[in-house]
């Protein structure tokens, strides 16, 4: 017999088979690699971070479309909520924390602004037509009462509550309001004025007045509530003139809706339709109201400062913010609002851009003076007047 | 060794390598639709068969989706040009005269910009439709504002106007708000959750509203 190597194959399973460990070699790995398998492993098990992860998300960027997104996360009784909220002030509930925390949104502010556009655009051509039932000549309305009307209401709304924000932070205010919540105050403070815009159509002078009074004492009421605790900390003269520039500049807004959008004279035939004078000329008596200016309209050659020669009949000139001027014009409309006999010193409010309470007393009686001398010779100069512009 | 067969070498000649890749049950088209090969006539006419449809749809409104799911924006510029033609105020330069209506540039803008700010809204409070096809609709649900439009201007011809035309111009145009308004609701409607349906209509209901207010102002000399 040869000596042959047992090779002792045999198949797997089985009792016979045999393993001699004897002679393998084990090798035992210490040195794990990072691989994802294991991560589960590494922390000891600890997911309590996962979990929070995934309750507080990641706020998004500013330029995604998500980021916006949550500005508009409200339901419809939640925005109705909120608009009524905005127009009845109630003391021992502040509007801010009862409504609109925790999700302060944009959706309702942006689009209060935007039909409060419209409205007192409409309302004013409407309130036009309806002063000039009767005339025999065509009346014609005025689109440019909606682009004068939004950036009114939108600079209001967004300045307003920008220098707001910049006061409470220069005093280091403890209140902890954001932009965001003041804004979306604001914006739902202006609900009120949209029916109160249709209701100023109807052409009783004191009617509109009180009007203004109670939308102003109501939202204002409620806009005053709401930033006290803001400011209570502070000095009282501080906090007091803040509430009181708050509310004044809302009853600001009011009148000069009334005054501008709706303004209806009580004598048709002497309003004299002129262009507004910038600050360097003197002021005319500008004419609110489209009535007759057709035939009056050529007198709108005394006053040169055609720098927009499309509208020659409205205050359209005034593209200034007026909202620099509400502070100083208020306490003017208030004096004139009484004067009833004299319906042009009322417009003067609208004339003089420097904050000049005193030249714009002495500018009021120049601009009367003016205005009867114009009375007298409508009819005379319209023709002359008529030929100067063709010549010009 | 069970499974592996091999074959002879000269089997493998006879397998034929060529064929088409489309998977079979499938016709195969031999020539690609290219509308370079059509007669121009042909190409014009199926957008102008594409637009009028989706007026029909607009004007008989039931709840189909034929305008969300081939939107186009012929429709709409269509519209925006006529009635900003239509609408545009007269401006007199010598006399430095205006009517005291829109310029062109202005209702141009009013329409676009407004549709496109109401469709912004949309999608923002979580409507699942795209941004086009909400312009789309938006555009085309203007079709019956316009045809009362027409209906204005053609009582606008009588010289003189009394109180009785206005009335029928104005009863025109609330038609046509009121048909326009619920069209859109029409195949806009199911684009949002429940409890938000009315943020989402109000805006909808302002621009045509502002558009109605346009229409019915419009009183050309």
């Amino acid at each position: 017999m040869s000596t042959t190597v047992d090779l002792d194959f045999h198949d797997s399973g089985g009792d016979d088979v045999l393993f001699d460990k004897t002679k393998s070699q084990t090798h035992t790995f210490h040195n794990f690699p990072d691989s994802a398998v294991d991560d589960d492993y590494e922390d000891g098990g600890d997911k309590s971070q996962l979990l929070k992860e995934d309750e507080v998300k990641k706020s998004p960027s500013f330029w995604t479309f998500e980021y916006y997104q949550q500005f508009f996360d409200v339901e419809t009784r939640q925005v109705f909520h909120r608009v009524t909220g905005s127009m009845l002030p109630m003391p021992n509930r502040n509007y801010l924390q009862a409504s609109i925390r925790p999700n302060p949104d944009l959706y309702g502010p942006f689009w209060i602004c935007t039909t409060l556009v419209f409205t007192t655009a409409i309302a004013g051509n409407l309130a036009n037509y309806l002063s000039s039932g009767g005339k025999n000549y065509h009346w014609r309305y005025d689109f440019h009462k909606v682009t004068f009307a939004a950036a009114a209401i939108f600079s209001y709304w967004w300045l307003i509550p920008g220098i707001m924000y910049g006061f409470l932070w220069w005093r280091k205010s403890q209140a902890g309001y954001t932009f965001l919540e003041i804004l979306c105050v604001y914006g739902y403070s202006l609900a009120i004025y949209i029916p109160i815009s249709i209701l100023w159509v109807i052409n009783i002078t004191w009617f509109k007045w009180t009007l203004v009074i109670i939308g102003a004492v109501m939202s204002g009421g409620v806009l005053v509530i709401t930033f006290w605790p803001a400011v209570k900390e502070d000095t009282k003269n501080i906090a007091f003139v803040f509430i009181g520039l708050i509310f004044l500049f809302h009853l600001s807004l009011a009148a000069g809706f009334v005054l501008y959008f709706f303004y209806v004279p009580t004598m048709a035939s002497t309003t004299v339709p002129t262009t507004l004078a910038t600050t360097a000329k003197p002021p005319q008596a500008p004419e609110k109201v489209p009535v007759d200016h057709h035939r009056l309209k050529t007198e709108a050659t005394k006053v040169d400062s055609n720098s927009k020669p499309h509208k020659t009949v409205n205050n359209d000139g005034n593209d200034n913010n007026n909202m620099d001027d509400k502070v100083k014009t208020t306490s003017d409309d208030k004096d004139n609002a009484k004067v009833d006999d004299a319906p042009l010193d009322d417009k003067n409010k609208d004339v003089t851009k420097t904050g000049d309470l005193e030249s714009k007393k002495g500018d009021s009686n120049v601009g009367k003076e003016e205005v009867d001398n114009a009375n007298d010779k409508v009819k005379r100069k319209a023709v002359r007047n008529k030929r100067e512009r063709q010549k010009a | 060794m069970s499974d592996v067969e091999f074959h002879e070498q000269s089997d493998l000649n006879d397998v034929s390598l060529e064929g088409d890749i489309t998977a079979p049950g499938f016709k195969a088209d031999d020539d690609e639709f290219s509308t370079l090969d059509e007669p121009v006539k042909d190409t014009v006419m199926r957008d102008v068969r594409a637009v009028g449809v989706k007026f029909w749809h607009v004007l008989y409104p039931k709840s189909s989706t034929a305008l969300l799911r081939e939107w186009d924006l012929w429709g709409p510029l269509i519209l925006c040009v006529f009635i900003a033609m239509l609408l545009q105020g007269k401006s007199d330069d010598l006399n430095n005269m205006n009517d005291g209506g829109p310029q062109f540039a202005e209702v141009f803008v009013i329409y676009w910009v407004g549709a496109v700010v109401v469709t912004l809204n949309t999608k923002l409070l979580g409507g699942n439709i795209s941004f086009f096809q909400s312009v789309c609709v938006l555009g085309y649900c203007v079709c019956p504002l316009a045809i009362a439009l027409i209906i204005c201007r053609c009582i606008l011809i009588v010289d003189e106007q009394t109180t009785m035309l206005f009335i029928i111009r104005f009863v025109a145009v609330v038609l046509g708000f009121g048909w326009s308004t619920f069209a859109s609701t029409a195949f806009l409607a199911d684009s949002q959750p429940p409890n938000r349906k009315i943020l989402a209509m109000y805006p909808i209901f302002l621009f045509y509203f502002v558009i109605s207010w346009l229409i019915i102002s419009h009183t050309h000399s």
